[in-house]
């Protein structure tokens, strides 16, 4: 059974390049496009794993992730924050948010796919 | 005990004693050849051991080098796989990238969504925040600017330093990293060429600071958003045009 991964990023182009990342590697794939639609489909979907961008409308990537690990209902789904800057006090804002690891912008697909197996272990 | 008896009797037992020594030295005899002949035979025998022993030890010696030879046949067929999967995935990333770019530039015809297309490009594919989109006239008009450097890219000439050359070359420049900038203090200077016209230019001021040197992706970004993107606009203010025509 593929695993389900929730792709958050309020770019199209962004999602279809994470989409055809990892849809090549047959995972399944639901997006969302802020991150109060996020906490929506966190519990609607409940998917293995949650991709999300930080800078977003409304709901940005760290109150989506505080409130995703806040419901129990969804606490348990890892999260890889994808942040345009790698500097210390946003990863810092990241961690505290409960996120379990983060990617930063250019999107590498070798490293992002490595945190992706990395957390789902073999079952990815 | 008589004399004659008494002699008799020594006599036996002195003749008892010498076939007693007789045997004896007879079973020495054949003792010795015994051992002498055991000795040459068990000697044969080591020799023929050692021999048969050296020989499978030899035989283990080259099987075993045959086996390492044959794991590290393996080992860097494994690591060649590696890296072609590696490779190809690589590839994949970059046709997807170059994929969602394209889509970004052609799969909307408002002008604003293909500025926000270039913008998305140049942020999440690129790696900037710090740049701007302007026309090729002389003040080199923002189309758009994002992020902190919007004076800093106002007043430029489209005929000085890497936008001049870029121009002029009518193809995208840009500075590898370690390299300082020049007076326009432009990194990347991408020409939007509608043919032989250039359309405007993608001027960007910095890339994101966790970015290391560009890629070769990045030179193929470059490529495809100054041969595509003077398309897009200029296809999007025909129609916006048209649409006007029609309204007036």
């Amino acid at each position: 059974m593929a695993r389900k991964i929730l792709l958050v990023d309020d770019s199209a182009t962004v999602l279809m390049m994470e989409r055809m990342i990892l849809a090549a590697e047959r995972f399944e794939i639901v997006t969302a496009t802020d991150g109060e639609e996020a906490q929506q489909r966190a519990r609607s979907e409940l998917p293995d794993l949650i991709l999300m961008d930080i800078v977003m409308p409304r709901v940005n990537g760290i109150e989506a992730c505080q409130a995703i690990k806040s419901d129990p209902a969804t606490a348990h789904i890892p999260i890889i924050l994808v942040t345009t800057r790698g500097e210390a006090a946003a990863l810092e804002a990241g961690y505290s948010s409960g996120c379990n690891d983060y990617v930063t912008k250019p999107v590498n697909s070798a490293e992002l796919l490595g945190k992706i197996r990395s957390i789902l272990g073999g079952r990815a | 005990m008589s004399g004659v008896r008494g002699t008799r009797y020594v006599e036996r037992v002195r003749e008892a004693t010498r076939a007693l020594f007789e045997d004896l030295l007879e079973s020495n005899r054949g003792l010795g050849l015994s051992v002498a002949r055991l000795g040459q035979e068990l000697g044969d025998a080591s020799r023929d051991d050692v021999a048969e022993l050296q020989q499978r030890s030899e035989r283990w010696r080259s099987q075993h080098e045959s086996v390492l030879s044959l794991l590290a046949a393996v080992d860097a067929e494994y690591k060649r796989f590696e890296e072609q999967y590696y490779d190809v995935e690589r590839q994949n990333s970059s046709l997807a990238s170059l994929y969602a770019a394209a889509q970004a530039l052609h799969g909307n015809l408002g002008g604003a969504a293909v500025l926000r297309g270039i913008q998305e490009i140049v942020i999440n594919l690129i790696g900037s925040e710090e740049f701007a989109l302007v026309r090729s006239d002389e003040a080199l008009t923002p189309l758009a600017l994002v992020g902190m450097v919007r004076k800093d890219l106002l007043g430029l000439s489209p005929r000085t330093g890497i936008i001049g050359r870029a121009a002029a070359a009518q193809r995208p420049l840009a500075l590898m990293r370690g390299m300082a900038a020049d007076a326009t203090g432009v990194r990347a200077c991408i020409p939007l060429q509608l043919g032989e016209k250039t359309y405007g230019f993608v001027l960007i001021r910095s890339f994101l600071p966790q970015k290391e040197d560009l890629q070769p992706l990045d030179y193929e970004l470059f490529s495809l958003v100054g041969s595509q993107a003077a398309a897009a606009l200029f296809a999007s203010e025909v129609l916006a045009r048209e649409g006007q025509a029609h309204v007036d």
